[in-house]
This record gives C-alpha cells, structure tokens and sequence, in this order.
C-alpha cells in the first residue's frame, strides 16, 4: 500500500517536470566527453643496499628508483607523490632527488623540486611516456641490523 | 508513470558514467625503497707472522699454513673487498720481505681454504653464512748482511663491504 503511494507520488512529479515542454520552451546542451588511454605506472626500487648501523648514504636519483609513467600523449596530469620519511626505527629518509624526462635518460632529465614528503606536480608529454627516477639520503642512527623498505606511492591523474 | 519508466535507464547511465571516469582517469603506482643494516665488520690479527731466527744471510720462507692469520667478521654471505699492505722490509734495508702467498676459507679450517695472492689491489671474497673468512698469509725473508738484533713491522689488512 506504501509502495503504490509513492508511485503516485513520483508519477505527478514526472508529469510537473514534463510541464514545460507543453509551454514551447526547448533548449539543447551539448555533451562531450573525451576517452582517454588509461594511465600505467611502474616502478621498480630505490635501493640503498647495505648500511652499518649509523651511517649515511646518497642514492642519486639515476641510480634510484624509477617509474615508467603511460598516459595519452599530450594530456595534461596531475603527479602525486607521497614519499616515507624513514625505512625505519632510527632510518631516515631526506633529500629526495626527483628527476623526469619523456626519454629513459635520467642525465638530461629535469629536476622536480620536491618541498616535502608529499607534493605533486602537473605534467603532459607529446610521446605518452613520462620516467621519473627518485634518489634519496638515508641516515642510520644506532638502527637495529636487520631489513627496511617502506612504500613510495605515485598518483597519476588526468586534468 | 510511463515517462519516469524512461528515465530511470538514462539515469542509471548517468550515475554510472560518473562513477567510472574517476577510477580509470586516475592510476596508482608504487614501489619501494630499501636498505638492510648489517654489523659492522671487525678484523683481528689471531697470529703473527713469525720468521723466528735467520741467520745474517739467509732466505726463509714461511708458508700460509704456518704464517700469520686473519679472521673476519661480518654480515653473512656478504661480499667484501680485502686489500694488505704489505711491507718490503722489516724495518731493515738488508732484511727483504717478499713473495707473499696466501690461502682464504669461511671456516676456520686450512685444509680445505682456497689459495689467493696478497696484494695491495682489492680483491673480492664473500663471507661465510656465518659472517666469518678466515686468511692465512706465507712470505719469504732474505737477510743479506743483516744487523743483528730483532725486526718487526705491521702487515695491515682492511675489508670493507663491496
């Protein structure tokens, strides 16, 4: 009984909704939409290998980790990134070096600056292909012996 | 009732259209940064290279077995790299020290060690899963009109993780 109650009652506002047309008033929008290649992001590792329990070392973003970004070509994105600040009890990440270029050549690639841990950056490549490589300082300070990693997340959006 | 029925399929499409295009306009990728501590590496001079009594002129070899001795200690199946400094003399122009041999095993036995040359090159050997290499070192002396009197010098060895 509810049920055939609320029928009615959608049933007279559609018939409402429909009044105007009955005035001869009409408009047109237009709707478009643009498909877009999905984006793909891989990566592999920014390796620091071993390290004595208080020590410092530099991976320079070309010998670090890299991601191979796809998109379509000349799309604007938006990169997201969201980096650890340790690996670790008493292991410190800082110094973040991000590099990127539309060619797998981390020499002749631009620098990013990165302010902190998490930022982003706009980007758009006439291949389609984007590679960032990423190096970082890591500080050990009386750490535990032992194995670390910790996740450095990408978020690549179209605008 | 009949144009409602029309538009519930339009609205659904609108309604799944919108939920799509956020997940495929937006990918997420990650990876990892690494590191491993591991302990630092210690090494201890466990025997001397002892040459005992020689004559004013005389030559003397030692060999490994009965020579001086090294033991390392470090993370497990760890490569490192070993270089000696290894002196010409013992401390005397006319008592020459040369023709270094050398033998190198993860356990403490020499029966079954490995043969290497010393030199002042690195050279590359990997830690036993213990963490340990243990180095025997051999040499040859040659006195030529030597003083009497007693003769030492330091033979250095340093490892570091390749």
């Amino acid at each position: 009984m509810r049920l055939r109650q609320t029928v009615a009652l959608v049933c007279l506002l559609a018939a409402g909704a429909a009044r105007p047309a009955w005035a001869q008033t009409s408009g047109s929008t237009t709707m478009t939409g643009t498909v877009l290649t999905a984006i793909t992001v891989t990566g592999s590792d920014l390796r620091f290998g071993n390290l004595l329990s208080t020590q410092t070392k530099r991976v320079a973003a070309a010998a670090g980790g890299r991601f191979i970004l796809t998109m379509a070509a000349s799309a604007p994105v938006t990169i997201a990134y969201v980096l650890p600040a340790s690996l670790g009890p008493n292991v410190s990440l800082g110094a973040w070096d991000l590099r990127s270029n539309t060619i797998n050549d981390p020499a002749t690639g631009s620098t990013v600056v990165v302010g902190s841990t998490s930022g982003s950056f706009t980007a758009s490549t006439a291949t389609g292909t984007l590679y960032l490589w990423i190096g970082a300082t890591v500080t050990t300070s009386s750490a535990a012996i032992g194995s670390y990693s910790r996740p450095i997340t990408l978020t690549v959006t179209y605008n | 009732m009949r144009r409602f029925a029309r538009c519930l399929p339009l609205l659904s499409l609108l309604v799944s259209a919108v939920g799509s295009r956020s997940a495929a306009a937006q990918t997420v990728g990650t990876l990892s940064a690494t590191a491993a501590v591991i302990p630092a590496l210690t090494v201890t001079g466990t025997a001397d290279l002892a040459f005992g009594t020689v004559a004013s002129s005389q030559v003397k070899t030692v060999g490994p077995a009965a020579g001086g001795t090294f033991t390392v200690n470090g993370a497990s199946n760890t490569p490192v790299g070993i270089t000696f400094g290894l002196p010409v003399t013992l401390g005397h122009p006319a008592v020459v020290i040369g023709a270094w041999t050398g033998r190198t095993n993860g356990t403490p036995s020499f029966a079954t060690s490995t043969a290497m040359v010393p030199s002042a090159a690195p050279q590359s050997f990997t830690l036993s899963a213990s963490g340990r290499l243990f180095v025997w070192i051999g040499a040859t002396l040659t006195t030529t009109l030597a003083p009497t009197g007693s003769y030492s010098v330091p033979l250095t060895v340093t490892v570091v993780y390749n």
